[in-house]
């Protein structure tokens, strides 16, 4: 008996009605348990470590101060992920308003914070293997910033966060067939875009 | 299934794993047979692949800290960025006070607020063309208290001084600044009347002096009686001086009356008609309207009324601020007890506006059609 209560409070639901019931603590448990895969999921998005640090704050924050409005009938992943996804739309269309370039090249990430990609780029043996996948990781990171941002952003909730395609059109607000279709059109996209840039 | 197209739309599903058992037997069937699909969705799988081999970014150790320091700022501080207010928003906030001013309008109508008479609109809507008019009126009423001795004179010495009449209380008919203009003009008409009743008196009749200010001769209306007293004053100016105190001799007097109603009338006239001319007719015309307007007049309880466009004026009121009387108040209750007859004046179609005990009292009525 006392297992089951351990298990339920572990759970997202649980761990939900403890932060509605004012325990901060289960909101940090919550926040450690899907700060990466938001953050990733952000980072896979707007391309940039900063915006996706900043962004994934305001996930969460967001989260609290609706959580009372959760209703339980998706999952609480899902539900961070839509969150994720409206903030990223915005954050998206003021870039775009305001005339920045969203597009942020690997170099320029590797030099704004250093150590973040070392496990891809730095992953080589030698010099020469580094450059080659830092290459390799510019054309990709290239290629998905091309894609539609609704392309974009199923492709990397499927292939990043591994989210059924249900679930990818609960937290997108869409039909199964369409995410399906848009996976589809972005695979392709990018299959044609790295042919262009000589990966494949 | 043999199109290429529908077996390459089922490429993500299939790599996904999200087909069902029997569509994947026959899209795994299709592409045994045709290597150009096959090849193509082995090079999806490749793009797969490649993205799946990006490292994890990793968020912040201190996340769940950030956040807790953000929800604390955002309980305790007010945001400072100002709140945009939407097209929709402004749209109702004109539509409010478009709205609350036609209430407003609405009230001021209905509630008894001194409002400017029509004549007062009138010639507000012709500021400058109203302070000529208030200039001459106001040279016209210079004249005529420079000139009273001589005017007083002159009617002696034509033997008629009809002092118990009622005279032409210019100011106290219309003591509004707007009405001072139409007053000026009814002087201008009743100058000319005047000088055209004596002139024709002076040369068609050596008695002339008996017939020119009779009242009982029928050759002069109320209008001209009065305008006897008045329009000398309006022409005075233009006067010789006072005439001797002793009664000139009979064969005088129609020199006399061509001396001061003739010549010295006709500059008199002149010189207003030259200082009028220059008004629009449209004023003239809205003064005559004006003019016709006030002639109605009621004599209750003692009281001279004159009719305006929204009600009933006891004589002599010159706007000054009024205290509202609600019929069936106490405060009506009261003024029924101090002036006898005043039923008959509330009885009147409109506002009613009288004095008692040095206060004005506006009595709301039915409008006026």
């Amino acid at each position: 008996m006392v297992l089951l209560k351990e298990t339920d409070l572990e759970s997202d639901v649980g761990l939900v009605e403890e932060c509605r019931r004012g325990d901060p603590r289960a909101f940090d448990t919550l926040i450690n348990r899907y700060k990466d895969r938001i953050y990733n999921a952000a980072y896979r998005f707007l391309g940039n470590h900063e915006e996706a640090a900043d962004l994934c704050q305001e996930v969460f924050v967001r989260a609290y101060r609706a959580i009372d409005g959760f209703e339980g009938k998706a999952k609480v992943s899902t539900w961070l992920y839509s969150i994720t996804l409206n903030l990223c739309r915005n954050r998206v269309r003021d870039s775009k308003r305001k005339g920045r370039d969203k597009g942020v090249s690997l170099e320029l990430l590797q030099e704004r914070s250093p150590g973040r990609t070392d496990n891809f780029a730095g992953g080589g043996t030698s010099p020469s293997d580094n450059a080659v996948r830092a290459e390799l990781e510019t054309a990709l990171h290239a290629c998905l910033e091309a894609l539609p941002d609704h392309y974009r952003m199923t492709f990397v909730l499927r292939t990043y966060e591994d989210l059924a395609y249900d679930e990818i059109a609960e937290a997108m607000g869409c039909p199964s067939g369409t995410v399906k279709s848009r996976l589809n059109q972005a695979r392709r996209l990018l299959k044609n875009c790295l042919t262009e840039h000589e990966v494949l | 299934m043999t199109d290429p197209n529908d077996i390459r739309d089922q490429f993500s599903p299939l790599l996904d794993d999200e087909l069902s058992p029997d569509t994947r037997d026959t899209v795994e069937a299709e592409l045994a047979q045709d290597a150009e699909l096959l090849r193509e969705l082995d090079a999806m799988r490749k793009v797969d692949e490649l993205y799946r081999g990006l490292p994890r970014a990793s968020a912040p150790d201190d996340m769940a800290g950030r956040v807790r320091n953000q929800l604390d700022q955002k309980s305790n501080v007010v945001p400072m960025r100002p709140r945009r207010i939407s097209r929709t928003l402004y749209t109702s906030f004109a539509a409010a006070a478009i709205f609350a001013v036609l209430v407003g309008a609405v009230v001021i109508r209905q509630g008894g607020i001194v409002l400017p008479s029509a004549d007062e609109r009138i010639m507000a809507s012709a500021p400058t063309k109203m302070d000529d008019e208030a200039r001459f009126a106001e040279s016209a009423d210079k004249q005529i208290g420079a000139t009273d001795a001589s005017e007083k004179e002159l009617v002696q010495t034509f033997g008629d001084a009809p002092e118990e009449e009622p005279s032409l209380e210019v100011d106290a008919i219309d003591p509004q600044p707007g009405r001072r203009s139409a007053l000026a003009m009814d002087r201008d008409d009743a100058v000319q009347s005047e000088v055209r009743s004596r002139q024709e008196s002076f040369e068609n009749a050596p008695t002339a002096q008996a017939e020119t200010v009779a009242p009982a001769d029928g050759r002069m209306d109320r209008q001209n009686k009065d305008a006897a007293k008045a329009k000398p004053r309006a022409f005075a100016a233009a006067a010789p001086p006072p005439a001797p105190a002793t009664t000139p001799a009979p064969s005088e007097a129609p020199v006399l009356g061509r001396a001061v109603g003739g010549k010295a009338v006709e500059e008199g006239l002149a010189m207003a008609d030259a200082e009028f001319a220059d008004q629009p007719n449209d004023i003239k015309a809205q003064v005559s309207q004006a003019k016709k307007r006030e002639n109605v007049v009621q004599r209750i309880a003692n009281r001279e009324f004159d009719e305006r466009e929204d009600g009933w004026y006891q004589r002599g009121y010159k706007g000054e601020p009024t205290q509202i009387v609600r019929r069936g108040s106490e405060m009506m209750s009261t003024l029924l007890a101090a002036i006898p007859g005043l039923n008959e004046v509330v009885a009147l179609k409109g506002d009613v506006v009288l004095r008692h005990a040095e206060t004005w009292y506006r009595i709301p009525g039915e409008r006026k059609k």
